[in-house]
């Protein structure tokens, strides 16, 4: 679902992504962790065609966001860290427009909007100016707005932090349900647990290189994850 | 501390206004290139207003001294320089004393709030001295570089120099601290600032208008106005006073009435400012219900985007819509006044009625910059047009058919009122139909394809991308060269060689290609360009 070659990105002289490749296959569950500054969100920015590369490729479903970056961005949503939204629109306008955006009939927005806002208790506040939303609040709504288009891929930054304990839960379901049916998701995190616990495998980044990558149980053997990310960490340190 | 607030202050400033991080496409050398010439646009704007003034100040001088009215000669600078002040930054002072987003970060550190207080006073203090060297010092100095006045009123107008943008300043922040107080009270605070940015825009073009007529009457009626305005404005001639005769007596009332206002202005917001920054914002909670969706095509929904964008800043509509208040107000004001154009147009026998009334109407249609700051104001949004599916075509085609089609209902009302007032021929009210459009149209697209090539996306404050960007100055001054000019040129040069209705065909032509050139740039080199932003 998610193919990612050789890919590097600099900022001036410094690489923020050296070189590094990935696969994410349908149905899989895929966390991306490493310290602050590692180029997380460089990579997490760069799949989903809002930020340039220099060197490698990445094909989203086989394909190239290079070469045709709109059938990729189709059938793909992203979550940022910050969900900084139109704050001039209300809630409900801001789903409208994502699913006018996205050519989804009347009916079918309709019944998203509704059971995605129900689930994330945020139907009272629909028609409330995005400016006055919690930070919560409007990751709740962006959360709602990527799902609406029912993506292959959903691609998020750091998806928990904001949340309340119950819509984290509400967001691991959802996240699940979207694997079972055949979705992949790829998303960073810091909390490790969550990411042992919710993933089948798991990329670990360090100074803009991968570090290791596989499937949770190879990656952390016996020992947690928390411990083989520390201990990754530690090492050339 | 506190010094290091109003550096940080300064800094704020200064990175707004000259290194702010432009698109991803910016290298270095351009970079340097857009703030050198933003500081060379900067410098002449600068210049003109000097030199405007200067002009001024040389009619008035001899004939006021003449007169033995030499208090009222710097009288009137002090209170141009006062009104200017007050009125271009009354609105900074409300954001900046009591609506900066980083007031909640230094309030939660050990920081005094009147420290934190007097370093943003300190800006709106640099700003009202800008006015002041614009307006108040080339006063003194045609005055004293005449080898008029005194040591004694040297002293006072070099302390008035320094003290007089402390006036402005009280004023504008007691005003500021006013519109705060009002606006935590209000429920739609973008028509509650919309009304109050009318009042003064209608009171600063009324002042303009008459200002011509007030000088000439100074300088021929010069006691008259001086009686009065001893009267009415009494610190302004007390400043006068003390410069033109040296009268320390003066100097000393002056300086009080400077100063103390200062004083108890400064305690007064020192004891309300975290009220005021900390107040809830009135937001009315309104609950959801559901009802129907409506649904729209893609480039329809970036439309609606682009105008509710647009819309629901009071700031960014006065700022970036003012021609198209005057395109309306224009007209209504003529129906009464109709004289004023006839006068004017007897004063420029060379230019036919026609010419003249397209040309006006032309020249409010460039003051619309909805386009030029569109990009810009993406900001930390950029993000999600990015992270969608949509052509990036559609997108800048989006932001410039939604300045057109903001600007066609106001023109339209213009061109309209205007061939009934003057009753002007068929040829002529075709074109005042056709020309102004065809300027939105181009002012539309250049906006984009300018904002494309100079965006701002690292602003704190809307107000950066809408007033302090390079797009929107250069779009200004080319969208009046393109208005205008050929109008002037045909007045004053080729109206003996070119029929009038020759005249317009050609104008209409060169248009119609420059859109199209613009429109073909927006949709290749344009489109790649946004396609480079990095989000």
């Amino acid at each position: 679902m998610l193919r990612i070659e050789h890919l590097t990105k600099s900022y001036g002289a410094k690489k923020a992504v050296d070189d590094l490749s990935l696969r994410i296959a349908p149905g899989e569950l895929y966390a991306f962790i490493g310290h602050n500054g590692a180029g997380k969100t460089t990579t997490i920015k760069s799949c989903c065609g809002i930020l340039n590369f220099e060197k490698g490729d990445i094909f989203i479903d086989g394909i190239s966001i290079r070469e045709n970056p709109l059938a990729c961005k189709q059938i793909m949503a992203y979550l940022p860290d910050n969900p900084d939204l139109y704050e001039f629109m209300s809630g409900i306008g801001y789903l409208n427009f994502i699913a006018d955006i996205f050519r989804i009939p009347e009916k079918e927005r309709e019944d998203k909007i509704a059971r995605y806002a129900d689930m994330f208790e945020i139907t009272d506040d629909l028609a409330q100016p995005i400016n006055a939303y919690s930070h919560g609040m409007k990751q709740k709504l962006a959360l709602i707005s990527a799902l609406i288009h029912d993506p292959k891929l959903l691609i998020m930054d750091e998806p928990f932090v904001g949340l309340d304990p119950k819509a984290s839960y509400q967001m691991k379901e959802v996240m699940r349900a979207m694997c079972q049916r055949g979705g992949a998701i790829f998303f960073s995190t810091h909390v490790l647990e969550v990411a042992e616990k919710l993933c089948d495998k798991v990329a670990i980044i360090k100074n803009g290189k991968l570090v290791i990558s596989g499937p949770m149980e190879e990656v952390k053997g016996n020992e947690s994850l928390e411990d083989v990310f520390l201990e990754l960490e530690g090492e050339n340190a | 501390m506190l010094r290091t607030l109003i550096k940080s202050r300064i800094q704020a400033l200064l990175f707004s206004m000259f290194r702010g991080r432009r698109g991803t496409g910016a290298k270095g050398g351009q970079g340097k290139g857009r703030t050198i010439g933003f500081a060379v646009l900067l410098i002449y704007c600068f210049g003109y207003f000097v030199t405007m003034f200067v002009t001024m100040y040389r009619a008035m001088c001899s004939p006021l001294k003449e007169a033995g009215l030499s208090w009222l000669y710097f009288a009137v600078a002090g209170l141009l320089a006062f009104t200017l002040g007050f009125i271009t930054s009354v609105f900074m002072a409300k954001k900046q004393l009591f609506e900066a987003r980083d007031n909640d970060l230094l309030l939660s550190l050990p920081i005094p709030p009147s420290y934190i207080l007097i370093s943003r006073m300190s800006l709106l203090y640099a700003q009202a001295f800008l006015f002041e060297a614009m307006v108040f010092i080339p006063a003194g100095v045609i005055y004293f570089a005449g080898g008029n006045g005194n040591a004694a009123g040297l002293f006072a107008f070099i302390l008035f120099t320094i003290l007089l943008p402390v006036f402005t300043m009280t004023f504008t922040s007691l005003f500021g601290w006013i519109l705060a107080s009002l606006s935590t009270r209000v429920r739609n605070k973008t028509v509650f600032s919309m009304v109050f940015s009318i009042a003064f825009l209608l009171v600063y073009f009324v002042a303009i208008s008459r200002f011509n007529s007030f000088v000439a009457s100074l300088v021929t009626n010069g006691s008259s106005i001086a009686a009065s305005l001893r009267r009415a404005a009494l610190p302004f001639y007390l400043i006068g006073d003390a410069i033109a005769s040296g009268n320390a007596g003066s100097l000393a009332a002056a300086l009080l009435i400077m100063i103390l206002p200062f004083l108890l202005a400064y305690a007064l917001l020192s004891k309300s400012f975290i009220k005021i920054t900390s107040s809830p914002k009135s937001i009315v909670r309104v609950r959801y219900e559901k009802k129907r969706l409506k649904v729209s095509s893609i480039q329809r929904a970036l439309v609606n985007k682009e105008t509710r964008r647009f819309t629901s800043s009071s700031m960014y509509m006065m700022n970036a819509g003012l021609g198209l208040v005057f395109a309306v107000l224009a007209p209504i004001i003529l129906m009464f006044r109709s004289s004023a154009i006839k006068e004017t147009l007897a004063a420029y026998p060379g230019i036919p009625a026609g010419t003249f009334l397209i040309g006006g109407l032309c020249l409010l249609c460039s003051m619309t910059m909805i386009s030029a700051p569109s990009i810009s104001l993406e900001g930390k949004n950029l993000w999600i047009l990015r992270s969608l599916p949509v052509d990036a075509v559609d997108i800048l085609r989006a932001k410039a058919w939604c300045h057109i089609r903001i600007c066609i209902p106001p023109t339209l009302f213009a061109s309209l009122m205007l061939s009934i007032l003057f009753r002007l021929s068929a040829a002529d009210t075709f074109f005042l139909f056709l020309l102004p459009l065809l300027i939105v149209v181009f002012s539309g697209l250049l906006g984009v394809v300018i904002n494309l090539r100079f965006p701002r996306f690292d602003w704190l404050s809307e107000t950066v991308a809408v007033k302090q960007s390079m797009s929107v100055m250069v779009c200004m001054f080319t969208d009046m060269a393109v208005s205008v000019g050929p109008m002037i040129l045909y007045g004053n040069i080729m109206s003996r060689q070119l029929s009038e209705g020759a005249f317009y065909l050609i104008f209409a032509a060169c248009l119609i290609l420059a859109d199209l050139l613009l429109y073909h740039d927006l949709k290749t080199k344009g489109a790649a360009i946004f396609s480079r932003f990095d989000a």
